[in-house]
């Protein structure tokens, strides 16, 4: 016994994709098995459910009521056979009940124009592929791919059969089958079955709405994370299983740790690959607990997995092969607990002329072609990221340095035996923050360091070369002035 | 026995790994520094599954030599890992060497106190493992220029001889950028640089126009090989000194 539950245009009021995931959810509520054809049309396969839910029209009086608990008016109608509903919906109003053996009959009266109605509905679904999208991860990737019932050679008929007069689909039954096999071929015959209101296919169960979770509740608390680990494993041992028989991978993962002081810890995380490797996952979750570790004993655990359709990408011959994902993103992990947080990725140069701006990005390797552009040998800066502090000397003649001091033995000192500049770098003064602390508390103000200055910058830049063979890079803020070394050209 | 046997007796007992004669290795197993003077007498570049280092004092030109090895990497479309264990590396500068920043895996660790150095050292050690055993970059280079020789010669030598064993066998080329000599594979180079002194008339000439050049003599040492001494000069685009002043 099938049911079919249909939203009909005019009683939708909320967005399509909602209505469509309401109708999911009550179809769900009373049958395991539904086929959703369409963003309006609701197949439920009910048989062996009649202890359950009682007579086909107790059924039916109970899904409308259902469906008119959360706003909706919709058309029921049970029969035994899905095409016998599906038209059954399309023709007639409110509840249809078709007894077995009784299809014929009752769609008989039905006009032609049923066929094409019913066409227009299920194709709705597959034009609205948005909710498709959407129903994917809510009811599995199938959602909205099951071919239409009637198709499109069969559709085309139905003007012909028209033309000829006829207006029921009793009328197109009581056709002879040879006849209509010589005119139309298999086609004309699969029309008269249809409006017989019988089966081409079986039902294609829509995949069932999955959650990724597991969870283990301990007999006794455990403290630390060695034991931890081996729970972990016993976690993310089923539902990586679970993952990977959907063929899904986890996007993110959220860990609920419930602790013996009654509360929740959660840590959340996001992946920059999705992965389902379990000693992957486990190793990035003991890492991530490993920095933040939870206050006290851990009674129960739970995993839950964010997923996302597995896309398996083939290599290409021509290119060198990408790092894999999983071992990048445990590496990327464990060198973040090693060197803190932000400590690792890509530099990006930024578009300002600040020295030494740039921005760390998430190391994501993508392909490249090789360059066959010449390449140079040129100095390289070794960058202070704090400038130190210097005394320098001028000449009072030409106002050019003549000895750098510093406290700190990796920027050197000494006498210049060589200079260039001063090459002059101003930029942000109009935001002018920088320049009042300093007009406020003088020019030797603590506020008025080179690394503060992270806005407004004005300064003298000298590239010097000192006795002792080394070169620096010393400059003069202008704001302060005071000297330091910026950095060492190597 | 001379040497040629000696070497097919350690090939057919597959211990060539230490057979350090042939000068000019297959294409595939050494990596172009991008100095074409250096990879001559490198034997055709830095040979992949061993450790090779960059040895020598401050504005000697280590640097610039590292950030050519990383840039003819990255150039060949390989991704490469820079430890820079004092966070001290420019990405400006790095990007004018011609490194394609996007393939680098920046590893930065922090300036601290000298009393503090050797604990970050042996973080950035750790960290350099960790790079090595994945086995995901085709060059990985340790930067400790900044330390002081005595941190680094407290260091047993084995520190070194594990992250040799980790990429041994591997494509990976390992570097290690220091102010003395650390370790190295046995098959490994080791790039001495000194600064050159004489290139201090430059400043005089060119007082207006910025420090472009950085001369320094390279030699190259290997298990049974030493180069004769030779000069390198990295040298930045001309830069006139109005074009300097910015303004934002």
């Amino acid at each position: 016994m099938y049911v079919c539950l249909y939203l009909p245009p005019q009683a939708v009021t909320s967005p399509v994709q909602d209505a469509t995931r309401e109708l999911v959810h009550l179809a769900r509520e009373y049958a395991p098995r539904i086929e959703l054809q369409g963003s309006q049309l609701v197949i439920l396969d009910m048989h062996g459910m009649k202890q359950l839910w009682g007579s086909p029209r107790e059924i039916g009086v109970m899904l409308r009521r259902a469906a008119a608990d959360r706003g909706f008016v919709v058309r029921v109608a049970v029969a035994t056979t899905k095409m016998a509903a599906l038209l059954a919906t399309q023709g007639r109003s409110a509840l249809t009940v078709i007894e077995p053996g009784a299809e014929v009959d009752v769609l008989a009266l039905l006009p032609v124009t049923v066929l094409k109605r019913l066409a227009k509905t299920q194709a709705s679904g597959t034009n609205t592929k948005k909710v498709g999208d959407e129903a994917c991860h809510l009811y599995g990737p199938r959602a909205s791919t099951v071919p239409s019932a009637l198709a499109l050679p069969i559709l085309m008929l139905v003007p012909i059969v028209q033309r000829w007069g006829l207006k029921t689909l009793g009328e197109i039954v009581a056709l002879p089958a040879e006849e209509l096999f010589s005119r139309f071929g298999s086609d004309g015959v699969e029309l008269q079955r249809i409006a017989r209101g019988e089966d081409s296919r079986p039902l294609v169960p829509e995949p069932g709405e999955e959650h990724f979770e597991q969870t283990l509740s301990l007999e006794w608390p455990i403290e630390g994370l060695k034991p931890l680990s081996i729970i972990l494993s016993r976690v993310l041992e089923p539902l990586c299983g679970q993952l990977d028989q959907r063929n899904v991978k986890a996007s993110a993962i959220h860990v609920r740790l419930t602790l013996i002081s009654h509360e929740t810890y959660n840590r959340t995380l996001q992946f920059p690959v999705p992965v389902n490797d379990l000693q992957t996952l486990r190793m990035l979750i003991m890492l991530d607990l490993e920095s933040h570790p939870p206050s006290a004993g851990i009674d129960r655990v739970t995993v839950t997995a964010d997923p996302v359709p597995a896309r398996p990408l083939q290599g290409s011959l021509f290119e060198r092969a990408l790092p894999s994902p999983e071992h990048l993103s445990t590496l990327l992990a464990r060198l973040s607990v090693l060197m803190g947080d932000r400590r690792c990725g890509t530099p990006a140069v930024i578009d300002s002329h600040h020295p030494g701006a740039f921005e760390m990005r998430a190391f994501q390797p993508k392909q490249a072609m090789e360059s066959s552009s010449p390449q140079k040998l040129v100095p390289i800066l070794r960058r202070f990221r704090v400038p130190v502090t210097a005394r320098v000397t001028l000449d009072q003649k030409h106002g050019r340095p003549l000895c750098v001091t510093t406290g700190q033995r990796r920027s050197g000192g000494g006498h210049i035996v060589a200079s260039s500049g001063p090459w002059l770098s101003s930029g942000h003064w109009w935001e002018g923050t920088r320049i009042d602390q300093v007009k406020n508390n003088g020019p030797d103000s603590k506020v008025s360091t080179a690394s503060e200055a992270l806005h407004a910058w004005d300064r003298e830049e000298w590239d010097v070369a000192l006795n002792d063979g080394g070169r620096c890079r010393i400059f003069r803020d202008r704001f302060s002035n005071r000297w330091f070394v910026e950095g060492v050209l190597d | 026995m001379n040497l040629t046997k000696l070497e097919a007796l350690l090939r057919s007992r597959k211990l060539d790994g230490v057979v350090a004669s042939a000068r000019s290795m297959p294409v595939d197993r050494v990596a172009g520094t991008g100095v074409h003077s250096l990879d001559k007498c490198l034997g055709g570049g830095l040979p992949r599954g061993h450790l090779s280092e960059i040895v020598g004092p401050r504005s000697s030109g280590r640097a610039s030599v590292m950030c050519s090895v990383l840039a003819a990497a990255t150039r060949r479309g390989e991704f490469v890992t820079l430890i820079d264990t004092f966070d001290s590396f420019d990405p400006v500068s790095g990007q004018a060497a011609g490194i394609d920043l996007s393939r680098v895996l920046w590893v930065r660790g922090q300036h601290v106190m000298y009393r503090h150095t050797s604990r970050v050292v042996k973080r950035a050690i750790k960290a350099a493992n960790l790079v090595c055993q994945s086995g995901r970059f085709s060059v990985v280079v340790i930067d400790v220029a900044e330390a002081s020789p005595g941190v680094l010669q407290r260091f047993p030598c084995t520190t070194w001889m594990r992250i040799a064993r980790a990429i041994e066998g591997s494509t990976t080329v390992g570097l290690s950028v220091g102010p003395v000599a650390m370790g190295r594979s046995a098959k490994g180079g080791s790039i001495m640089l000194t600064p050159a002194r004489h290139a201090s008339h430059l400043a005089e000439k060119t007082s207006r126009v910025f420090l472009k050049e950085l001369t320094f003599d390279v030699r190259v040492v290997s298990a049974r090989y030493s180069s004769a001494p030779f000069r390198l000069c990295a040298e930045s685009e001309p830069t006139v000194q109005g074009l300097r002043t910015t303004a934002g």
